[in-house]
């Protein structure tokens, strides 16, 4: 199969727009992005908290005033980062060559914020107040529906819907279909769980962290870890062959070495989880020695970061814990796009030898035996990195990536 | 690199073992058939909500007998309807194929379709927590703790993970009204690839919520023909007004071709190519050319290697509006030449409605069930058809021929042209 590598990322994250913003903000800073969550007139239920929004996004900068009211705001999100990612893969906004360049973009909530109005348009004012658009704006498929509109993109298309792992799903997906044949892939995550019904919904689900020092908030694989903060944003990535990389003269961020995923829900209390991530080495041709970095998914449940990290003790105990990252214990839990978002931060660690830290207080106590990065450390020498993504089902996804190119600045 | 030449040449070989088949009319798969070939519409005014007030009111709803499901008054509860719609059709399916013990769990897999996934649920929490919308804001609202399984549906194709002891890939595909027959393509390369011996793929969607019904009035998609419901859904037909609105499931068990024929499980029919593409025009619209569906079918086939004259039968998506039907027939047409004036084609959509991200797994099934039975089932209510669709859509009747390739064709919101090869076994 033919070599496949990443030449364009976009990223929207509570640090803002770009990932240079997100990686500046990881690794210049040791604080947490959290804010106190802002509550809208009348939400007294969700007034407490924490969250993690993107801050200053403006769509009239990013997209038409038309798209604009067509939209929701995580498609907002997801055309602004596929801008993002063209620009950076030097690939026209307009496809020239409109089937050979495919999207996959994940989603795990769709338009929900536009519904909502819409729910209320309707049993407020009745069915003929409802929003024209809200039959294409809800949909978990408008970002890839907009971004194909947007960028002319008329070849393969795939939408899994889901949280982190779902992402990393339509990423490998893209990969098989570039090896297949297309020409260049746009995939990704992309949400918004700014709405107080998602936020709510998280919430009463038992997942989210009510803590309200943002310092001491999100502790995946400590002993106070109780829950974590949804995130939104997601990252966009451009993928091509290598070969047509190197055609166009584009320097990749990495390459892609093998992935899998697989069902392991929470107390299952088997192997399911390693197996998966063994696939994913096996996929990769990857011994577990030459993981250089393990970007963890870390959801700050104590079932879950347990299974976690029995998995990855079973994986790499023997051959010495590489480090472990949780940059996301800083800037909230991403949903769909989760994955490719620690994807990018680990290829970027890889090229500049510098790991972000996944806490910003150091007198946490980890309960496990892995080898996980407390605060930022430098001149680390990396190649290789495995990306671990769950949700809240059990769904997992595991995908090793590489970089062996000159080190670069993110953008 | 052309339109055409993104595939890889060899077919998939994956064999369709299972069916089960929850969709308006008479209960499961043979009752599914007997609907379908019969030629009468199944539609009717809507009873899943009261629809005064709203511009079309007919739809294909389900008549489920949740007492024979086999899930407990906790699990009704809290399950959104497309997913008992999807447990109902996997255990049927699962039956159907017989499968051997001794899988092991993390070699079979589910990749399930769905355009609107809980939307009923969430209606149904907006509806209490509201006031059914009266009250301002929600603020003191005693919020279901399931909630967030309903506005990220992936939950649904965990239920029928766990229903069926899969702990293989578990995908929720949604690409709108293609979801369905892209859940199929998406198993069959799973199992193709060797990610997978087995996978449980198809569709599941319960759109027959004020919600979904008020977001077509309002482009006007679906049909306000609502004085004879049997006669709202007529695809191909210059008096048609639009889609019906329906609610169904279907799944399908995939194995490699070989496993198949190993333990001596009779195949439906194999799932030779598919292809998507996206038409980059319009979110809802339709190009009266037909090229990017075109394209999909024209990849589909080539990776089936069949040749566009093999095909013996074309399952179209056929929804019942003027931009689908025209668009669609110049797709066929661009993709097949002269022989698309030779070929039947049908829609079961007047019979059946159309359940958006469960109709393209349900076509995928009542194709298999053609290619088994060697009968063509008719578009219903086509009567007199338009004058730009001058293909032989099969009226009426149904038609006894021997069925060696079937195409199935299918077209989403968001721009999503898919299309399947399948042949027999």
């Amino acid at each position: 199969m033919g070599e496949v590598v990443i030449t364009g990322a976009g990223t929207l994250s509570p640090a803002g727009i770009g990932a240079s913003a997100l990686w500046s903000a990881l690794t210049e800073f040791d604080r947490s992005l959290f804010t106190p969550r802002r509550a809208a007139p009348g939400d007294r239920v969700w007034d407490a908290g924490l969250e993690a929004r993107v801050p200053r996004f403006e769509p009239a900068r990013w997209i038409e005033a038309r798209l604009a009211l067509q939209t929701d705001i995580a498609t907002q999100y997801a055309l602004c980062a596929t801008s993002l990612a063209l620009a950076q893969a030097g690939i026209d906004s307009r496809c020239a060559q409109p089937f050979e360049t495919g999207v996959f973009i994940a989603s795990a909530a769709g338009g929900f914020e536009f519904t909502l109005a819409e729910f209320g348009n309707l049993w407020r004012k009745g069915a003929r107040a409802v929003s024209v658009y809200e039959s294409f704006a809800w949909f978990y498929a408008a970002h890839n529906g907009q971004a194909s509109i947007r960028h002319g993109v008329k070849g393969d298309g795939l939408t899994f819907v889901g949280e982190s792992p779902a992402g990393l799903d339509g990423l490998a997906a893209a990969v098989s279909a570039i090896q297949a044949g297309l020409g260049r892939a746009i995939c990704g995550g992309m949400d918004a769980c700014r709405d107080p019904w998602s936020w709510q919904a998280l919430v009463q689900s038992g997942l989210v962290t009510r803590r309200e020092n943002p310092d001491r908030a999100y502790l995946p694989f400590t002993t106070d870890a109780a829950g974590f903060i949804p995130a939104d944003g997601g990252t966009i990535l451009v993928l091509e062959s290598a070969e047509g990389a190197a055609a166009r003269g584009v320097e990749p961020l990495g390459s892609i070495k093998g992935h899998a995923s697989g069902f392991s829900p929470f107390g299952s209390n088997d192997d399911s989880l390693s197996d998966i991530i063994r696939s994913a080495l096996e996929a990769a041709r990857t011994p577990a020695c030459e993981i250089d970095l393990i970007m963890a998914d870390g959801q700050a449940n104590p079932i879950a970061d347990d299974a976690e990290t029995d998995a990855l003790s079973s994986l790499f105990g023997r051959s010495g814990h590489p480090p472990v990252a949780c940059p996301k214990a800083r800037f909230g839990r991403m949903l769909s796009g989760g994955g490719t978002t620690d994807l990018l931060l680990g290829l970027l660690s890889a090229r500049t030898g510098v790991i972000p830290g996944t806490y910003s207080d150091t007198d946490l106590s980890s309960r496990t035996d892995l080898a996980i990065v407390r605060r930022t450390t430098r001149g680390r020498r990396l190649r290789t990195v495995l990306v671990l993504a769950r949700d809240s089902h059990g769904l997992a996804s595991a995908l090793v990536a590489t970089t062996n190119q000159p080190r670069r600045r993110p953008t | 690199m052309n339109a055409t030449s993104q595939v890889v040449r060899q077919p998939l070989d994956v064999a369709i073992t299972g069916l089960g088949v929850v969709a308006p009319g008479r209960p499961g798969r043979e009752g599914f058939w007997e609907t379908i070939i019969s030629g009468r519409s199944v539609v009717r005014t809507i009873t899943l909500f009261d629809p005064t007030g709203f511009r079309s009111q007919v739809a294909g709803e389900c008549d489920l007998d949740l007492a024979s499901l086999g899930l407990s008054l906790a699990d009704l509860r809290r399950l959104d309807r497309a997913a008992v719609l999807a447990l109902t059709a996997a255990r049927e399916a699962m039956a159907d194929a017989a499968l051997p013990t001794g899988i092991p769990r993390r070699r079979v897999g589910v990749v399930l379709g769905s355009a609107v996934g809980c939307a009923s649920s969430l209606e149904r929490e907006f509806r209490l927590a509201t006031d059914d919308g009266r009250r301002p804001d929600i603020a003191d609202c005693a919020f279901n703790r399931d909630m967030w399984e309903y506005v990220a549906p992936v939950g649904i194709a965990a239920e029928v993970a766990n229903a069926v002891g899969a702990r293989g890939v578990v995908r929720l595909v949604s690409d709108g009204c293609t979801s369905g027959l892209d859940a199929i393509a998406t198993g069959a390369r799973l199992v193709r690839s060797g990610q997978a011996d087995v996978v449980i793929a198809g569709g599941a969607d319960a759109p027959v919520t004020p919600i979904v019904a008020a977001s077509f009035d309002a482009i006007h998609a679906t049909t306000p023909a609502n004085a004879e419901p049997s006669a709202a859904s007529r695809p191909f037909d210059r008096d048609r007004r639009g889609f019906v609105l329906a609610e169904g499931s279907a799944m399908v068990v995939l194995e490699s071709a070989e496993r198949a024929k190993q333990r001596g499980a009779p195949a439906y029919c194999l799932v030779q190519g598919a292809a998507t593409r996206m038409n980059a025009f319009h979110m809802t619209g339709l190009r009266e050319d037909g090229a990017e569906l075109s394209a999909a079918i024209t990849a589909a086939l080539e990776e089936a290697d069949v040749a566009a004259s093999e095909v013996s039968y074309v399952n179209a998506h056929g929804s019942g509006t003027v931009k689908n039907d025209r668009h669609e027939t110049s797709a066929i047409k661009r993709a097949l030449g002269r022989h698309a004036y030779t070929v039947p084609i049908s829609s079961i959509k007047s019979t059946i409605g159309h359940s958006l991200g469960a109709i393209g797994a349900i076509e995928i099934a009542a194709s298999a069930l053609a290619i088994r039975r060697g009968v063509v089932p008719p578009t219903a209510n086509l009567d007199h058809p338009d004058q730009f669709c001058d293909l032989d859509y099969v009226p009426q009747l149904a038609r006894s021929t021997h069925l060696s390739r079937v195409l199935s064709t299918a077209s989403g919101f968001g721009g999503f042209q898919s299309a399947m090869v399948l042949a027999e076994a």
